[in-house]
């Protein structure tokens, strides 16, 4: 038995900023790290408490003017919350950034959300979209670990300004996500039912749906009761038939995961800011109802009636509105395996894209096909993401029924041959990232050191579950060899694709 | 009766490998649970009874030495006689390997041939490369029949190395009868205890994997030379 | 004191009561181990027929191992009744076992208030099997925690829900297996695989969680080792019962890492910090063999060792004392046989000192015993009066890599016997519809209803 020896636990800090179309507000938690297994078993760290330690007040986001964020007034705020905290950007060790809803189709998103991640720390992730903004709000709402208790899903809406973004839970993990043009902020109007905005995003819909709401106009309760309730029935019958979302016109985004007609949704959890005024009273009079000048109470009320007719059970989960960034900052990092290949002195490493390597069909122990394997997935990094070396780019190692010690020598000895064949591995400034997701990195990379006579640099890590299409961080080692690795899922899913253009065209 | 299968079922039976949910005859466990439990127990009492084959220690390149336990049956009763090694077996070794090696691997089947045989082929070459990575060389491997963990002292006074690696057979358990343990010992020799030692268990496919095990031990070895120690006092 | 006898015409001569204490126990692998057995089977009887005539008096005179050096021999001296002592002191051994085996239960009980260790041991030695189960039976032995166990026509059992990685839904999923059987009234007790503060507290919550979600009568435990347990419930762990393994001698118990001023400052810790309602605060195991494989056994036998760990035990009134019988290895038991018969002698030593005696019965797979064996031998003890019976999911231990008792062993006896488990869990379980009169029911056996 260990005794004391291992009992030290590490301690790092994380910050969440998540900059929304009406609001912006960031945390700052503390993540304990801890070797979790006995001294006989290969060291593996987990993180095992996760501790909110300051969360700081709404701030309006601040706009420049309907397509821009303020860069320097969201710098002061940002700064000021920090001051608060007593940290310095130099004391996060990680964290995310998730710009969420309508804001992250401003024209100038994605430099602000990358520019604030080097503001806030040296490790810090960039990310927005709504399918990742509504996996952290389900993590930060508590709807992902209360799906570990229950039978059947548990779907956490996030519902703020502009967006409304569901995340389907399943014993712990997310299974699809939905985003809907369903928002608080959508129409805006004054406390005299005077139309003072209405988005693009739901012009059309409105349109053909016969409302006619314009800017100046005048607006009644009983129009924007309707409005709110055919969006409640929207949302809520999509959920109940998933596969009724093709036709959903207010649905945006990709459609992220199976979908199956016999899935059994148990609980919906609302989250946002929409969630949190559902805890209030019903609005009586038009004053009320645009209290923020908004429809906001209004799609409240009408999600808790429409609810009650539906099969599962509804809720606001506590701190509805701080959900997404507490996801955001509690929740974006996780650890490698333990084992692992890296240098030090090569990290962190910033958004680097990966590329998921197919293994070839059948037997793997048979050793056919793996050579070719690897060099498509080479093949396929150098199209997209340019020159192989000082990495634009990681591969992924999908995981295997089993690696016998003369399957990581093929796949080793295949990365060695297309490597040298496609970079200058003595230019010092080269090298690898290899993301295996079994445990098995410490004897890949080992092994391609020794074929490579320790030319060829490289990163093992393994035990991260990253797709295709993902950008990842990978921070300093915190103990041993624990390294925290940050995975941004799906940024801004169009822009990417232009981004992968220009690439290709470089 | 076994029973009724449901998702509530399946879920608490993924969370662990014990028998759970398995049903009952009367107070009884089903015929079909209780000849499997037979037939684990039959598995792992073959086990220990069972022999590394020459064809591994040819295809790797082992010698073999016997112990001074002889039999399985003495072996199984007298674990000082696993420790220590009979006076031909110390001149085989003096004879045939290298003196004062860095690191001394040494390879016995202990309570489960079965765990070398399913093994040590993707264990060992990943502890080469481990070594190699590390800039460390290794004396001449070599295997002990029926041997204690023990042992490692013996072989120490014998050979003097810096570091010995011992692969050996686990007590066979009814989920596997194949775990293997290494055993790592910084300037092992006579009256050297567990406390001196550093070991990574349940070294099998479906427990700490072989090839990552074999990486992890030449980084473990490394830190051992590095600190001139072993044991309780490593500092990981 | 005579150390000699004449049999089947041949002269056997003993040098000091520890030979003689060695020769003159049944066939174990571990005294041939530590080259103290006879010789063969007619030493051996030469042995007991030389310890039949030995008074009580002359051993206490004749300590194996002095007090002086040992400070588990002071201790079994402190807990010696001396008026009892004085009335039976000039008993033969050979007279104890019948006065054991003739009396009521008031007196045997008596008798073994004024018994030190090694007599316990040595009478322990010229008993037959079944002489062990009779005298044993006669012993009820109650102790309290949050519920109390002992009473005649009760069956105790511990829910053992191990797992290899300590993950909490797997601990949880099998004590839900262990509670739909009715197991668990003794106690709800884990043995951790990862010994750090952290994970010791992080056990004693999940299994108190549990315990108080379904308002189950019994106590928690979480079998690390003292200190790290200690500094656990001093983190606020709620804990029922502290545990901890003992050895028979003051080098041994060295070795396991405690001593008398660790365990009584534990004593005090528990009592002031502990959750549970009762006096009885301590789980003990043991086990025949440990001095042995630390090198701490002086050269005295493993029977008379063991009979030590009850003397020690004693000074703590534990709420569970446990002997995990077949665990050590064929090394200390060699086969069946000698697992059966240890694990009798342990159950009929422990009462006779006055302990609630659970049996761990079990085996490893380098043993020559099998599960058949485990039936024959939970039987025996059963019917023995034992208090409570360690069981694991279908008697497969998927954590320690070893077979005891299955949940379904545990409810048959319960049948066969007409034995019942602890009384207030007894009535929470026919609350709950998964006993009736004793007995499972339709619902019993399925984990899912806790979920």
């Amino acid at each position: 038995m260990g005794g004391e020896g291992i009992d030290s636990a590490k301690w790092i800090t994380s910050v969440g900023i998540d900059l929304g179309t009406s609001t912006t507000k960031c945390v700052f938690s503390r993540l304990k790290i801890e070797r979790r297994n006995g001294l006989s078993m290969l060291p593996q760290f987990h993180i095992t408490d996760r501790i909110l330690s300051y969360e700081s007040p709404m701030h309006q986001t601040p706009f420049r003017n309907e397509t821009e964020i303020d860069i320097s007034a969201l710098e002061i705020i940002i700064s000021g919350e920090y001051q608060k905290a007593e940290l310095r950007p130099s004391d996060v060790d990680t964290g995310a950034v998730i710009i969420t809803g309508e804001t992250a189709v401003k024209l100038n998103a994605d430099s602000i959300v990358h520019g604030l991640a080097k503001q806030a720390g040296a490790f810090v992730v960039a990310e927005a979209g709504g399918d990742l903004e509504a996996i952290l709000a389900g993590k930060g709402s508590g709807a992902e670990a209360r799906s570990i208790l229950t039978q059947g899903m548990v779907v956490n809406i996030d519902i703020g300004g502009g967006t409304a973004n569901a995340a389907f839970f399943e014993r712990g993990s997310c299974k699809r996500t939905l985003n809907f043009h369903i928002g608080g902020r959508l129409i805006m109007l004054d406390s005299a039912g005077t139309i003072t905005k209405v988005y693009p995003a739901v012009q059309d819909w409105l349109v053909n749906e016969g409302f006619h709401l314009n800017k100046g106009g005048v607006t009644s309760m009983d129009e924007l009761r309707k409005i709110t309730h055919c969006w409640s029935e929207m949302l809520f019958s999509t959920l109940m038939n998933p596969l009724d979302s093709e036709s959903c016109p207010l649905i945006y985004g990709e459609r992220n995961g199976a979908l199956t007609s016999s899935e059994n949704i148990a609980e919906v959890w609302i989250s946002g800011g929409v969630g949190r005024l559902m805890e209030q009273a019903s609005p009586r009079t038009m004053e009320e109802a645009a209290g923020y000048g908004d429809i906001g109470p209004l799609l409240a009320e009408a999600l808790k009636k429409a609810g009650s007719a539906y099969p599962f059970r509804l809720q606001v989960p506590p701190g509805a509105q701080r959900a997404t960034v507490i996801g955001a900052g509690v929740h974006t990092t996780v650890l490698s395996g333990s084992t692992v290949f890296v240098d030090p002195h090569l990290l962190p490493l910033h958004n680097i894209p990966v590329v998921k390597l197919k293994w070839p069909a059948g037997d793997l122990s048979r050793l056919a096909g793996i050579q070719p394997a690897v060099e498509a997935v080479f093949a396929e990094g150098i199209r997209k993401f340019g020159k192989l070396g000082k990495p634009p780019f990681a591969i992924v190692l999908p995981a295997v029924p089993y690696y016998s010690y003369p399957v990581i020598r093929e796949i080793a000895a295949a990365i060695v041959d297309v490597s040298t064949a496609s970079m200058q591995p003595e230019n010092p400034e080269m090298f690898l990232v290899i993301i295996c997701e079994d445990d098995a990195a410490k004897a890949m990379g080992n092994c391609i050191h020794v074929l490579s006579a320790g030319k060829l640099r490289c990163i093992c890590l393994d035990q991260i579950s990253v797709e295709h299409g993902d950008y990842i961080d990978i921070g300093k080692p915190v103990a041993e060899e624990c390294i925290p690795v940050a995975i941004k899922t799906l940024v801004f899913s169009a822009l990417r694709e232009l981004r992968d253009n220009e690439r290709e065209q470089c | 009766m076994t029973l009724q299968h449901t998702e509530e079922l399946e879920q608490l039976k993924r969370s662990t490998p014990a028998r759970i949910g398995t049903g009952r005859a009367g107070s009884r466990p089903t015929t079909r649970e209780l000849l499997k439990l037979r037939c684990d127990h039959a598995a792992a009492v073959d086990t220990v009874y069972g022999r590394v084959s020459q064809a591994l220690l040819d295809e790797l390149g082992l010698f073999s030495v016997e112990s001074s336990a002889g039999d399985k049956e003495i072996y199984l009763r007298r674990p000082d006689l696993g420790r220590v090694l009979p006076e031909s077996s110390i001149q085989n070794i003096r004879l045939r390997c290298i003196h004062e090696p860095k690191v001394q691997v040494v390879i016995s089947d202990g309570l489960s041939a079965n765990a070398i045989e399913h093994n040590l082929r993707d264990v060992y070459p990943a502890l080469l490369d481990s070594l190699q990575v590390h800039g460390l060389t290794c004396g001449t491997p070599f295997f002990v029949q029926n041997g204690r963990v023990g042992c490692m002292n013996a072989i120490g006074d014998i050979l003097q190395p810096e570091v010995i690696v011992l692969f050996i057979g686990e007590r066979p358990g009814l989920l596997t009868s194949h775990s293997m343990s290494a055993y790592l010992c910084y300037k092992p020799r006579s009256g050297m205890t567990d406390s001196n030692r550093m070991v990574v268990s349940n070294i099998h496919q479906g427990g700490t994997p072989p090839v990552e095990a074999g990486a992890h031990l030449g980084t473990l070895i490394a830190r051992m030379l590095k600190q001139k120690i072993s044991g309780v006092e490593l500092l990981l | 004191m005579k150390l000699t006898v004449t049999y089947l015409g041949e002269s056997y001569r003993f040098h000091n009561l520890k030979e003689l204490f060695a020769k003159a126990n049944e066939e174990k692998s571990g005294d041939q181990l530590a080259e103290i057995a006879a010789e063969n089977a007619r030493e051996r009887m030469a042995a007991k027929l030389v310890l039949a005539e030995l008074t009580l008096a002359e051993i206490r005179n004749h300590p194996l191992l002095p007090p002086e050096e040992d400070e588990v021999t002071r201790v079994i001296e402190e807990g010696i009744d001396e008026a009892i002592y004085e009335k039976i002191r000039n008993w033969s051994v050979g007279e104890l076992r019948e006065q054991l085996l003739s009396q009521g239960e008031d007196e045997v009980r008596s008798i073994g208030r004024g018994l030190s260790s090694e007599m316990a041991a040595a009478v322990t030695k010229i008993m037959s099997n079944l002489d062990l189960i009779q005298a044993a039976s006669k012993c009820e032995v109650l102790s309290h925690c949050n519920t109390t166990l002992g009473q005649r026509g009760r069956l105790g059992s511990r829910a053992q829900p191990n797992h290899p990685t300590d993950d909490l839904q797997g601990v949880r999923a099998s004590i839900y297996e262990a509670l739909s059987y009715g197991m668990g009234d003794a106690v709800i007790g884990i043995n951790p695989v990862i010994d750090t503060t952290d994970n010791i507290v992080r056990l004693f919550h999940e299994t108190m969680d549990v315990i108080h979600k379904w308002g189950v009568p019994t106590q928690n435990s979480v079998l690390a080792h003292v200190t790290t347990q200690m500094r656990a419930i001093r983190k606020g762990a709620p804990a029922d019962l502290i545990f901890q393994s003992l050895a028979g001698t003051e080098r041994g118990n060295e070795s396991f890492g405690v001593n008398l001023s660790l365990l009584e400052e534990a004593d005090q810790l528990i009592r002031e910090e502990g959750t549970a309602k009762g006096s009885n605060r301590w789980y003990f195991e043991t086990g025949q063999g440990s001095e042995l494989s630390s090198n701490a056994h002086h050269g005295i036998d493993q029977l008379t060792l063991e009979s030590r760990c009850y003397g020690l035990a004693k000074r703590f009134k534990p709420f569970l004392v446990n002997t995990v019988v077949g665990f050590i290895g064929p090394e200390y038991l060699y086969d069946s046989k000698q697992v059966i018969r240890a694990g009798l002698e342990d159950h009929f030593m422990g009462k006779i000192q006055g302990l609630p005696m659970g049996v761990d019965v079990c085996y490893t797979n380098h043993m020559k015993a099998d599960q058949n064996d485990m039936d024959n031998l939970a039987v025996l003890l059963a019917t023995a009066g034992v208090n409570f019976l360690i069981g694991v999911p279908m008697a497969d231990d998927c954590m320690l890599n070893y077979q005891s008792l299955s949940y379904h062993d545990i409810a048959t006896l319960r049948e066969l016997l007409r034995l019942k488990s602890g009384n207030e869990f007894s009535d929470w379980a026919e609350k709950l519809g998964i006993l009736q009169n004793g007995r499972l029911t339709a619902l019993a056996g399925d984990p899912t209803l806790f979920m």
